[in-house]
């Protein structure tokens, strides 16, 4: 395990992905608040026909903070995707996976490593650009509650750790990275689509964890997180075991 | 001492859908043998080498190696064996030397082994002042190379090269074949190839693979004897006198043929005329420079193998 460990982190660091994921999710943390208070201004610049009159009421810090987790599901989870989407795939199709295999270590294992070291760069770069984020929302717009965003984060995390456990299933699943990546994003849209079915839903999905995460920020208390947060959970041991009964029924 | 099988098939197949890949392939390996494995393209060797390494399963038959049952479970005959896939891959990110050393962390080397294994192993195939270059820049024969250190990190018992010369230019070919040279001391060596001129030079046995069958498995000497063409030159020198009534006489006489100093003489039975041609000539007083039975190449052998169908 202290190998593949080693190797994956080495490669995430050869590879650069160490510094484009953090800068995706930065870039699109600042990115909320100084929209948000910039946008008086560039309405104002804008050219409408004279007379127009808009009035925007001040925006909340919370809901700000809330918009940026909005980004994060969609390019950030993307990025994640686009990130994780070659890990297996691409050592099967150039044929290392053979030559790696063929060792004293397990499927499982090499299967692991590259989950743990992938969620922990995909947790670094989520909190640094929602830490982000949120410092400049409270400069720029108003009071940030910190506690509250530490809880809403723990809820949210796990949603992202999940996006790479899916890719991680659908890098072995394919031998494709474009496959790899297609199938992964449509799991996802799927996921986030689920909870739309009905209020039980709402409750179990994984979608839920965002809703749960933007209602922290704004320090509400709704349904109780400890469900969806078990079902992710448990979902990602799933994918993961799913992925590694692949792995072992293909022939390198 | 008693000499073990260290590799042993028993009727393996292999389908892949439709097309059966190997059929009842048997053959067994003793120990410290370097194995010749042979056979025209998609003859089934690398699917061979794949199963005998756990990395693809057969549909049927036993497969045994280093006293291990493959086919059941794979993973405990890892630490036993090294493998050279036919087109190397590495993470090419890595160096020469990381990778070796990622390579030592799998068999769980400690860190003062890894050391002295991974430093050794470069010498050893002259990668030394390559070590901390990218992979990505090697040359194909250099690839190859490090193919080969990867494969003996664990000192296996039972190393399998797929087609490790194949793709190298004579000056790389060279050099891995003595590299073969010298493991073939320490451990038993199976490798597939179908540059037949080193397998000639290399291994003591071959086997020959057609079509998912194993054709002939035999020692070289066992084809040297099996696979003689019928002919002996004899220089008979300038001179020494030459009569050949008695020789005409012989069950074992065919025909012959004098081309200059030459004699050729074909005969109809190899192994007698082999112990009385030469005792023939000399108790005549013929004087020889040189007599030599016409031993086939390996090639010639496998194209009688291959085509006698």
């Amino acid at each position: 395990m202290k190998a593949m460990l080693k190797k994956e982190f080495l490669e995430i660091l050869r590879s650069y992905r160490w510094l484009l994921l953090p800068i995706v999710f930065v870039f699109l943390g600042l990115g909320q608040p100084i929209s948000f208070k910039l946008m008086p201004q560039i309405l104002k610049n804008a050219s409408l026909p004279a007379g127009t009159v808009i009035q925007i009421p001040p925006p909340a810090p919370a809901d700000v903070v809330s918009s940026i987790l909005g980004q994060f599901n969609q390019l950030g989870v993307l990025m994640v995707i686009l990130v994780v989407m070659g890990t297996v795939a691409q050592e099967k199709v150039s044929g290392v996976a053979e030559g790696v295999l063929v060792k004293p270590l397990g499927k499982g294992t090499f299967l692991t490593a590259k989950f743990i070291v992938y969620s922990f760069l995909t947790v670094a770069a989520c909190l640094l650009g929602l830490s982000g984020g949120a410092y400049y929302t409270d400069i720029l717009i108003g009071h940030v509650d910190w506690q509250q965003i530490a809880i809403g984060a723990l809820v949210y995390l796990p949603y992202l750790v999940l996006v790479v456990a899916i890719t991680i299933l659908t890098s072995t699943l394919f031998s494709s990275q474009v496959a790899a990546g297609g199938t992964a994003l449509l799991s996802v849209v799927a996921i986030s689509l689920l909870p739309k079915l009905g209020a039980w839903s709402n409750k179990l999905f994984p979608g839920a964890l965002t809703t749960q995460a933007t209602s922290l920020f704004h320090a509400e208390t709704l349904d109780p997180v400890w469900v969806p947060l078990a079902f992710v959970g448990f979902l990602i041991f799933a994918l993961l075991a799913a992925a590694w009964l692949s792995l072992r029924t293909q022939e390198l | 001492m008693l000499e073990m099988a260290e590799i042993r098939c028993q009727g393996v197949d292999k389908h892949f859908g439709s097309l059966k890949a190997l059929r009842g392939v048997t053959f067994e390996v003793k120990e410290r043998t370097c194995i010749g494995f042979l056979g025209p393209n998609g003859a089934g060797k690398t699917t061979t080498i794949k199963i005998l390494a756990g990395l693809a399963r057969p549909n049927r038959g036993e497969v045994e190696v280093a006293g291990v049952n493959v086919a059941n479970s794979p993973e405990k005959v890892r630490p036993y064996i090294g493998y050279l896939p036919q087109a190397p891959a590495f993470y090419n990110w890595m160096s020469g030397a990381e990778y070796l050393e990622f390579c030592a962390g799998l068999f769980k080397l400690s860190r003062k082994e890894t050391a002295k294994r991974v430093g050794e192993l470069l010498e050893r195939v002259g990668l030394t002042e390559a070590a901390h270059r990218r992979i990505g820049g090697y040359s194909g024969g250099m690839k190859q190379r490090l193919g080969i250190a990867q494969a003996l990190i664990n000192k296996p018992q039972v190393l399998f090269l797929d087609e490790p010369v194949s793709a190298l230019d004579p000056i790389g070919r060279h050099e891995v074949l003595q590299l073969i040279r010298e493991m073939k001391r320490e451990t038993t060596v199976f490798f597939s190839t179908h540059v037949l001129n080193d397998a000639d030079q290399i291994c003591d046995e071959v086997i020959i693979l057609q079509q998912g069958e194993v054709k002939l498995q035999a020692t070289l000497e066992e084809l040297q004897e099996r696979y003689a063409a019928p002919v002996f030159e004899i220089d008979i020198d300038q001179d020494s006198s030459l009569s050949l009534s008695s020789l005409q006489t012989q069950p074992w006489y065919q025909s012959h043929r004098i081309t200059g100093s030459v004699l050729t003489v074909v005969v109809k039975d190899v192994k007698t005329a082999k112990s009385e041609l030469p005792r023939l000539l000399v108790e005549q007083g013929t004087v020889f420079t040189r007599y030599q039975m016409q031993s086939p190449n390996l090639e010639q052998v496998f194209l009688q193998v291959v085509n006698n169908q």
